[in-house]
């Protein structure tokens, strides 16, 4: 430890390692950076347990605070523990709040329309998954489903699949601070083509995503200290700390 | 294999062409209606479920198990009914406030009606006085609710505050479900009943008939 400067380990999705990249080179402290894959929020209790091993594995000699590029992500942060240092993350329902800086502002989009399918470049240039749930099945396309189910169920399969986009009604896209290369925005457009969504776009603000690496934890984060666990708060504090002894 | 295995299998395998064939024929041989239905359907659905609880069949085998039995349904009720058999309760259902999906939700339904629930499918969206209402003209005994993003899942405490405010709470049971959901959160919110999947859904709306009855 240099005695000077904070070291954290930022543990983030790869849909937001843009915004963390730029955040850390810009923050005041030391910031070590691992990402990981996107879309394991599929499965909740898996993304807790990649989340805890990496944070049951920081060395506290080396490390001031473990830095959570993630949010409440459909439960799968709640009930993560911090070991040896102190924990720290947005107090946030996904990562669309980190991405546009704000919990307000995410709140007034959603509040205008809850049926948004947000794309960012991260999610185009790191996405292995598809593009949206696929019921646990590989997305290898229709003729997967046609081997597995037959033809007539994998019709009604597939019609149940994407389903979700008669019930949306946009798709935003949202600009990073770099150039936006032309063929990102292209291939947004082309989805919003297919799915009948209308295509909007938003600029990213990194706010949120500086002041976590930068150490400036105001009331938006959730600082849990070594021992007790993060939880799922109210609908005001989105999560919280519970203080329990180690286990 | 009897008439009623072979519908029992062909609920298991999602075949709902077979499903309603054999239906078909075990009506025409003579067999009780509402056997069919307890035997073959609700027996076979119990069987899909717990496939999926130990792994072997995934939601698309559920939901392809659940159309077989829908499309089933729509042969059997006519018979159900002309020979007097009861409905298992009555269930207002629907997607909370703010959210939009309803995979989940559908699959619930499909599971209800196959076990002999009446269920009045409010869609997605549900403001929580659009619960209430149907609760009080449909004389519902239970209200299940779902949800998918930590966003909208507290909306479902909304639901509850409004029945109580309605004067209602205590004449229904609410159940809750969905991906984010968990027992912990059911009991903050002050819900009677969690299901963590489609499969026991429909066993837990038994239950909180009978309570409500107790």
């Amino acid at each position: 430890m240099n005695g000077r400067l904070a070291q954290y380990r930022v543990l983030s999705c790869a849909s937001l390692a843009r915004a963390v990249y730029a955040a850390a080179a810009t923050s005041t402290a030391v910031v070590t950076v691992e990402v990981l894959a996107q879309g394991l929020h599929d499965q909740p209790g898996r993304l807790r347990s990649v989340l805890q091993d990496r944070i049951d594995a920081t060395d506290p000699d080396e490390v001031d605070a473990v830095l959570l590029a993630y949010a409440l992500c459909g439960g799968a942060t709640a009930g993560l523990r911090a070991r040896n240092v102190p924990l720290v993350m947005a107090r946030a329902h996904d990562c669309i709040t980190l991405h546009l800086g704000s919990r307000e502002r995410y709140d007034r989009e959603f509040a205008a329309c809850p049926g948004t399918y947000w794309m960012s470049r991260d999610f185009l240039e790191r996405n292995r998954r598809g593009d949206v749930a696929t019921l646990g099945v590989s997305p290898q396309g229709h003729q997967d489903l046609v081997d597995r189910y037959g033809a007539e169920n994998a019709a009604y399969l597939s019609e149940v699949m994407q389903g979700w986009a008669a019930n949306y009604e946009r798709l935003v896209y949202l600009e990073g601070a770099g150039a936006e290369p032309e063929e990102y925005r292209a291939e947004a457009h082309s989805k919003a083509e297919r799915w009948g969504l209308e295509i909007q776009t938003r600029s990213s603000d990194h706010r949120l995503m500086e002041g976590l690496l930068s150490g400036d934890w105001g009331p938006e984060f959730l600082v849990v200290a070594p021992g007790n666990q993060v939880r799922l708060g109210s609908a005001e504090s989105i999560v919280c700390e519970q203080k329990e002894s180690m286990t | 294999m009897t008439e009623i295995e072979l519908v029992r299998e062909a609920v298991i395998d999602g075949d709902a062409r077979v499903t309603v064939a054999q239906i078909e024929a075990a009506l025409a041989g003579g067999v009780d209606p509402e056997l069919i239905l307890r035997e073959g359907l609700i027996s076979g659905m119990r069987e899909v479920g717990e496939l999926y609880e130990s792994g072997e069949y995934f939601v698309p085998e559920m939901l392809i198990s659940a159309r077989a039995m829908s499309a089933a349904l729509v042969v059997l009720r006519p018979r159900l009914a002309s020979e007097g058999v009861e409905s298992s309760g009555k269930v207002v259902i629907g997607t909370v406030q703010g959210d939009l999906h309803d995979i989940g939700k559908s699959l619930v339904v499909m599971m209800l009606e196959g076990a002999g629930f009446d269920v009045i499918d409010l869609g997605i969206d549900v403001p929580p006085e659009k619960f209430v209402e149907a609760v009080r003209s449909e004389g519902a005994q239970v209200v299940a609710l779902s949800a998918l993003l930590t966003t909208t899942m507290m909306n479902m405490g909304k639901v509850v505050e409004a029945l109580d405010a309605a004067g209602i709470r205590d004449q229904v049971k609410v159940m809750i479900g969905g991906a984010p959901i968990s027992q912990s959160f059911a009991d903050q919110i002050g819900a009677d009943g969690y299901s963590s999947d489609a499969a026991s859904a429909s066993a837990l709306a038994g239950r909180l008939v009978s309570a409500l009855g107790a």
